[in-house]
């Protein structure tokens, strides 16, 4: 009788660990908001970088051109968050006579954005565009930091 | 009683193992001839410039802005200005905000560089526009400084304030 009071406890207590295993690999990770939810195709630079922004300086990236083309709905970029800062970046993409065309999530420093998809693709030609850095603290508030935008030409190719 | 533990035991042990089980198995090859290595460069692109993160108003200290590297032509430059968001909508100056009361200070801005000290003043009609600093290949080791002086009044709450300026970073080929 005993036997068999252990053997049951032994049961239960197995389906209540499978149970729970079950139950937090389901589990979302984090109840954030959309709004400020660190991207997910913010993915770690390929390489080391070099940059000497300490705590209290942000070191902004740019670029003189970005290449499309006028057959494809997506764009290669490099739009990374040097790694030593102390902060997260949140990008605006904008283009002359069209508007914003991609805004991210939260990129943390390290991490880099790496393609930016387009609802459709853009005619040939050369754009005037800007990115807008918005930038946050690691902290819950997230509280705004300085920012910046830099300028660069978008140019949409026909060729192959 | 022992027999039954071991088989409670075995039991238990196999209803375990029954979950998280991976296999892999991968295509050999033998008699490789060629090897292929990928090489992969990350260029960044043409400039990072390192601007103040936050301000320091209980240091009253000057905010620098300075460069993290520049590959740039001898003909190439990069312009650092304010950007209008810095400014209030509908005010011509900087403002910052007291974090309790939400009282807006006003202040002063002035710009100047190291080779410059000639101090300008920028509010969003006057000079707004105006590079506070203009780096290029030649000149990597210039460093831009912008001073907030808050115009503190009477009525002015004590305690910290805050506020965020927003910089424009372009650059130009002559």
């Amino acid at each position: 009788m005993k036997c068999k009071k252990i053997l049951l406890l032994a049961v239960v207590c197995i389906l209540f660990v499978t149970a729970l295993f079950f139950l937090l690999r389901s589990c979302p990770k984090g109840q954030e908001s959309m709004l400020l939810s660190e991207d997910i195709n913010a993915v770690d630079i390929l390489s080391s970088d070099t940059t000497i922004a300490g705590d209290d300086y942000i070191a902004i990236p740019g670029f003189e051109r970005l290449i499309a083309y006028s057959w494809k709905n997506d764009i290669d970029c490099n739009i990374y968050n040097p790694e030593r800062n102390n902060c997260y970046f949140k990008v605006n993409v904008s283009v002359e006579g069209i508007g914003d065309i991609f805004s991210s999530g939260l990129i943390a420093p390290g991490k880099a954005i790496y393609r930016i998809e387009l609802s459709e693709p853009l005619s040939e030609g050369e754009y005037s565009s800007t990115i807008t850095y918005y930038c946050y603290t690691f902290d819950e508030e997230k509280t705004p930091l300085n920012g910046a935008t830099t300028h660069f030409v978008l140019e949409v190719k026909n060729e192959n | 009683m022992k027999i039954k533990l071991l088989s409670a035991f075995i039991t238990i042990s196999l209803i375990i193992s029954c979950f998280a089980i991976t296999v892999s198995a991968e295509e050999v090859t033998q008699d490789v001839s060629s090897v292929r290595s990928t090489v992969c460069y990350n260029l960044h692109g043409e400039y990072c410039i390192v601007i103040p993160g936050s301000l320091m108003m209980s240091k009253g200290d000057v905010l620098n802005i300075t460069t993290d590297y520049l590959h740039l032509t001898s003909n190439e430059s990069v312009q650092v200005s304010l950007n209008d968001k810095t400014f209030a909508w509908d005010d011509e100056y900087f403002k910052i905000e007291h974090n309790g009361t939400h009282t807006l200070l006003d202040c002063k801005l002035y710009a100047s560089t190291s080779k410059n000290s000639e101090a300008l003043e920028i509010t969003k009609s006057n000079n707004a526009t105006s590079p506070i600093v203009t780096f290029n290949s030649d000149d990597a080791d210039t460093v831009g400084k912008l001073q907030v002086v808050p115009q503190v009044e009477k009525a002015s709450p004590a305690g910290a304030y805050t506020g965020t300026l927003h910089f424009d970073i372009t650059l130009l080929s002559e």
